[in-house]
């Protein structure tokens, strides 16, 4: 009975370890997302014009979970992403839309370097911070998981 | 039928109005919202058709701009080039026409700013209300040269539509170019025509000049159906298109000949005998009322 629980412990500490890994890496997938949008837009409204929506729709199916809930959900994405990187998201989808195709296509390039620089930013996170988190909970899950043993 | 569009207040007391009598919505800042019906003005407030102004809805230029947003669906690239020429086409061919500040940049009009007021116009289509005009403009496949004048709201894109397709139809070997500038006459929206025939080419969202010298060339048409020419920036075109053997049946605004024929470059029509039919349109008797059917020399021939 006794090995059962400290096998579940383990398993615990390694899911939150995945968990946390998991979380960086999907803000890796957030601003990598948000890049392939940022082509596509400037693709369809400079020569077909098709509506923010369609082309939206359009890429739907391409775009990771976190990226659909942080263009429906506001709260999430700021606590997701961080007060910064929230607003530089929202103002980019409160921009989209509100002008001529010069402006737009101005628009998303201005975006396009923004969400570059935010995902080489979490690229480095996920290597530094996200492999730490993941051995430490490893580790520390290994350790107590000995000491009860 | 416009929820996409208007606020819930606005589009269920329209819900509230007959639609086959629906001919104009008008929306103007701070000022009641009017509807025309079959030529009337009248209030609309929130049950519908109202005899008093102070019962009538009011619109705000919020309310205006909120409307123009979702004209665009968000997207106000995409109707950027209509909104230069004062207008945007929605669904099902409703033209929505446009004032407030324009903006201009280096002398060329950019856009327009500011929305103040909205005119919607609801297209109708009314079969077969072309066929007493029919054999005046067709005969054994010959289709005549024809101008229909009419004053603004009087009926003649209603004519035109249905011309469109009274000669498709009974006409079925005529290749057939329809040039629709501002989407009403094929009811194009999203690149979908709302009339399905086989022998009809439609260009839309186009100047009348690249369509005439375009379509010409590549659709080897024998009759060109348009509206509202301007004769400064138009005829050309079309005496073009004669001299190349295609018929024209083409629609302009005049409250009648005599008015048309104060000015210069319709005489020189006249004179050359450009167009062998005249059909005049007018509002007594109701909208779509056929004043006359006039030959090459503005002699009546019908009614």
């Amino acid at each position: 009975m006794r090995i059962y629980l400290i096998i579940l412990l383990f398993v615990i500490f390694l899911f939150f370890a995945i968990f946390v890994y998991y979380l960086y890496y999907q803000r890796v997938r957030v601003y990598r997302d948000l890049k392939i949008l940022c082509n596509s837009l400037s693709t369809n409204i400079s020569y077909k014009k098709k509506s923010v929506g369609d082309i939206v729709a359009l890429n739907y199916e391409r775009l990771g979970l976190f990226t659909k809930l942080i263009l429906k959900n506001q709260s999430l994405s700021k606590r997701f992403l961080g007060v910064d990187s929230f607003l530089t998201v929202n103002g980019f989808l409160d921009n989209m839309g509100g002008g001529d195709v010069d402006y737009e296509l101005q628009n998303i390039e201005f975006y396009e370097k923004e969400f570059e620089e935010m995902f080489k930013g979490a690229k480095e996170d996920l290597q530094k911070k996200g492999i730490v988190y993941f051995k430490l909970l490893i580790g520390v899950g290994l350790i107590i998981c000995i000491i009860l043993f | 039928m416009l929820e996409k569009y208007l606020m819930s207040d606005l589009s269920s007391a329209l819900d509230k109005v007959s639609y086959k009598h629906l001919c104009e919505l008008r929306l103007r800042e701070n000022c009641p919202v009017i509807v025309n019906m079959a030529g009337e003005n009248y209030y609309l407030g929130r049950d519908g058709v109202t005899g008093t102004k102070e019962s009538a809805l009011v619109v705000s230029r919020g309310f205006l701009q909120s409307v123009i947003h979702r004209l665009s669906n968000n997207s106000m690239y995409t109707i950027s080039d209509q909104l230069i020429d004062g207008y945007v086409t929605v669904s099902g061919g409703i033209r929505v026409g446009v004032c407030g500040e324009v903006v201009s940049i280096d002398g060329k009009v950019k856009s327009i700013k500011n929305i103040s007021s909205m005119n919607f116009r609801f297209p109708h289509s009314i079969k077969n209300c072309s066929l007493p005009i029919y054999n005046y403009i067709v005969k054994n496949g010959n289709v005549k040269n024809t101008l229909i004048i009419s004053p603004p709201g009087m009926g003649k894109t209603t004519l035109l539509r249905d011309l469109i397709y009274q000669i498709s139809t009974k006409e079925n070997l005529l290749n057939i170019l329809v040039i629709d500038e501002r989407q009403e006459l094929a009811e194009i929206f999203n690149g979908k025509e709302s009339f399905k025939i086989n022998n009809i080419d439609v260009i839309s969202n186009s100047t009348k000049k690249f369509a005439f010298n375009n379509g010409i060339r590549s659709m080897n048409p024998s009759v060109i159906i348009t509206d509202e020419i301007d004769l400064c920036r138009d005829i050309n075109d079309i005496r073009n298109a004669m001299t190349c053997g295609v018929s024209v049946i083409a629609s302009i605004h005049a409250s009648s000949v005599f008015d048309l024929k104060k000015k210069p470059l319709f005489l020189d029509i006249l004179n050359d005998k450009l167009f062998d039919r005249f059909i005049v349109l007018s509002a007594q008797g109701g909208v779509g009322t056929i004043d006359g059917i006039y030959d090459e020399n503005l002699t009546l021939i019908g009614y």
